[in-house]
């Protein structure tokens, strides 16, 4: 009987499903293309600060999972992409794995640590969790990291850039690339878990943990679950740092290091916007851009730097999605009045773009 | 046998006893009444209920299985849907999006067949997606799909909290004042669409509200708690004629009104 009670419902008239527009396709194609292409054709230098932009943005990505989508501070990012880092180090160098098998070896090594970390998660809340994962990011530099056969000691490892097969991609334009198109692999894939039972739950337990288990959902196995995603694909990002970097060393994974850089990450993440897949891209795009042409600009470096940060305080107030969300509320007002709007929008840009570039000609 | 039966719940809360010796029983598709004053322990017993509260002694069934000290979501995934006094609804989340929460039950593919698009993902989606419409259509809520809880007004919410409840699709409901905070014209539309919601699914229904009128026309019997104590069982009729509920619930208004007379 109760069977059949359940069943009801399908018995009801379906009705039909309206289509979807998406008409911020052609847009998100030609962006990608021109990601793909600019730096590409500026050289090498704009080649390994696109690439140092794609690997930020994979590791970002885990912060998305983990703390945008369910709600979990953790800072300790760089931990995982540091066992990623050295797994593939030894992978690649020591073992010859291909390339790919390295990628997946380092995101499953991640594994031991992202279930303890997730079981913590589950007896502990905000800034106690947050506090947790800085003791653990911590502790594990101070015992895993230092061991000499894992992460090479003082020396460090050298790893060399893969090939594909018979493509090679050691110049950094290859290089690039690859990072590109893996760090889209990567947004396509949270996209997706985010329009799942899966990401669902992660937000439900983000926004309501009594409601979200009225609903079913077991929240100790989502918050595992988020955490162990999420390290996954720091390990990953770990695997593409190490070849960007080419060599690495243990301190990056090591306190004082490990806490600034995973407190920096985040913050990235917030800026670009932490309840998109998109969010970390367009933060670390943002941040490393500003940073190279700022990088010369001697003693207007601080003043920019005094800018953006208000920018960024701005942002976070008024703009809780972060850019992500200024992005598609200007796409959406392009739409309603295209003419007026596209005219100001792409002023503006050309504008920003314009600031940047003779900043980073005059001081250069 | 019973849907949903307790046996002797007892649970106190330092030395008051919040529930004493509750026996309820629900059969399959019935629509059941809770009445008592404030502090009588109703709103406790669905916490008892739905897992949120352990009892000292006594036993919850659900069917065949015993939930006694099943967690929340284990009962949620037996079939035991519930709203809330104060609305929880997720915020930044769509009307659709917060009723496609509620299908988790009916889902198993993984999160590595989401990442990847896999078809059983896929068909998870669009079966979801057509048992949402479904019951958004069924509460009238269809213009409100792309809408956030932030821009409805409460009556509205109120609705759409019944409708995620629904996209459970339970073998029993728990609705704690479904009524309470909405304009009078919605508590009316409220009774018959009860009624409708349990015919067309077929789910039964524990209902705790204070609006006596509507309380008293939808349900088919009625409990009547006080000081944790069920103190008359029967059908509307029976219990408001029962001395003890119009001492402890009733009678207030019958002794003002004698008072005042």
């Amino acid at each position: 009987m109760t069977a059949d009670a359940l069943d009801a419902t399908s018995a009801l008239p379906l009705p039909r499903r309206l289509p979807r527009a998406r008409p911020g396709t052609v847009v998100g194609i030609l962006a990608v293309v021109a990601a793909a292409v600019v730096p590409v054709l500026l050289g090498d230098f704009a080649s390994f600060v696109g690439s140092r932009i794609a690997v930020t943005a994979i590791i970002g990505l885990s912060v998305t999972v983990v703390t945008g989508y369910t709600g979990q501070l953790s800072l300790m990012p760089y931990t995982f992409v540091g066992i990623g880092t050295f797994t593939a180090a030894h992978a690649v160098s020591s073992w010859g794995w291909p390339f790919w098998f390295a990628a997946l070896l380092a995101a499953v090594a991640t594994l031991p640590l992202s279930v303890l970390v997730g079981l913590v998660s589950v007896r502990l809340r905000g800034f106690y969790l947050a506090i947790a994962t800085l003791t653990f990011a911590s502790a594990v530099g101070a015992t895993l990291f230092t061991w000499d056969a894992l992460t090479g000691g003082q020396r460090g490892l050298t790893v060399a850039r893969p090939a594909l097969g018979p493509v090679p991609v050691a110049s950094d334009r290859a290089y690039y690339l690859l990072t590109l198109a893996t760090v889209l692999l990567i947004v396509w894939m949270v996209l997706g878990l985010q329009r799942s039972r899966i990401g669902r739950s992660m937000n439900a337990v983000r926004e309501n943990e009594t409601a979200a288990q009225a609903l079913g959902v077991n929240v100790r196995k989502t918050k595992l679950a988020a955490f162990v995603i999420s390290g996954m694909i720091a390990g990953v990002g770990g695997v593409f740092h190490a070849m960007l970097l080419q060599h690495v060393t243990r301190t990056s994974f090591q306190t004082p290091f490990v806490e600034t850089l995973g407190v920096t990450l985040v913050i990235l993440v917030v800026v670009g916007g932490m309840r998109s897949a998109w969010g970390p891209f367009v933060g670390a795009a943002i941040i490393y851009v500003q940073l190279e042409v700022f990088r010369t600009a001697l003693l207007l470096q601080y003043v920019l730097a005094a800018l953006s940060a208000a920018a960024f305080i701005f942002i976070l107030l008024k703009v809780p999605g972060g850019l992500v969300d200024i992005v598609r509320h200007e796409a959406a007002a392009v739409r309603a009045a295209p003419l007026r709007n596209g005219i100001r929008v792409t002023v503006v840009l050309l504008v920003q773009v314009a600031v940047f570039v003779a900043i980073w000609r005059w001081s250069s | 046998m019973s849907l949903l039966r307790t046996e002797g719940i007892r649970l106190s809360f330092g030395g008051l006893l919040a529930l004493d010796d509750v026996d309820v029983a629900i059969e399959a598709g019935e629509i059941v009444g809770l009445l008592g004053p404030n502090g009588a322990g109703k709103s406790t017993l669905f916490n008892v209920l739905s897992g949120l509260l352990r009892p000292d002694a006594g036993r919850v069934h659900l069917g065949d299985q015993e939930l006694t000290r099943a967690l929340p979501y284990e009962r949620a995934l037996a079939g035991m849907g519930r709203t809330f006094q104060h609305i929880k609804l997720f915020p930044s989340m769509t009307v659709e999006e917060n009723l496609l929460t509620a299908q988790h039950r009916h889902l198993d593919s993984s999160a590595l067949a989401a990442m990847l698009r896999l078809p059983s993902w896929k068909r998870d989606e669009e079966e979801a997606r057509d048992r949402v419409e479904a019951v958004l259509e069924l509460i009238d809520l269809e213009r409100y799909r792309r809408h956030r809880p932030g821009e409805l007004s409460y009556g509205t919410l109120r609705f759409v909290e019944l409708a995620v409840a629904l996209s459970l699709q339970p073998r029993i409901l728990l609705l704690d004042e479904p009524a309470s905070g909405i304009a009078q014209r919605e508590a009316e539309a409220l009774g018959p669409l009860l009624r409708e919601v349990r015919d067309v699914l077929g789910c039964a229904i524990f209902l705790i509200e204070h609006d006596m009128p509507l309380l008293l026309s939808v349900s088919e019997r009625v409990y009547a708690l006080d000081f944790g104590r069920i103190i008359a069982a029967g059908t509307p009729d029976e219990v408001t004629a029962d001395d003890r509920v119009l001492s402890s619930y009733l009678g207030r208004t019958r002794r003002d009104a004698v008072a005042a007379g």
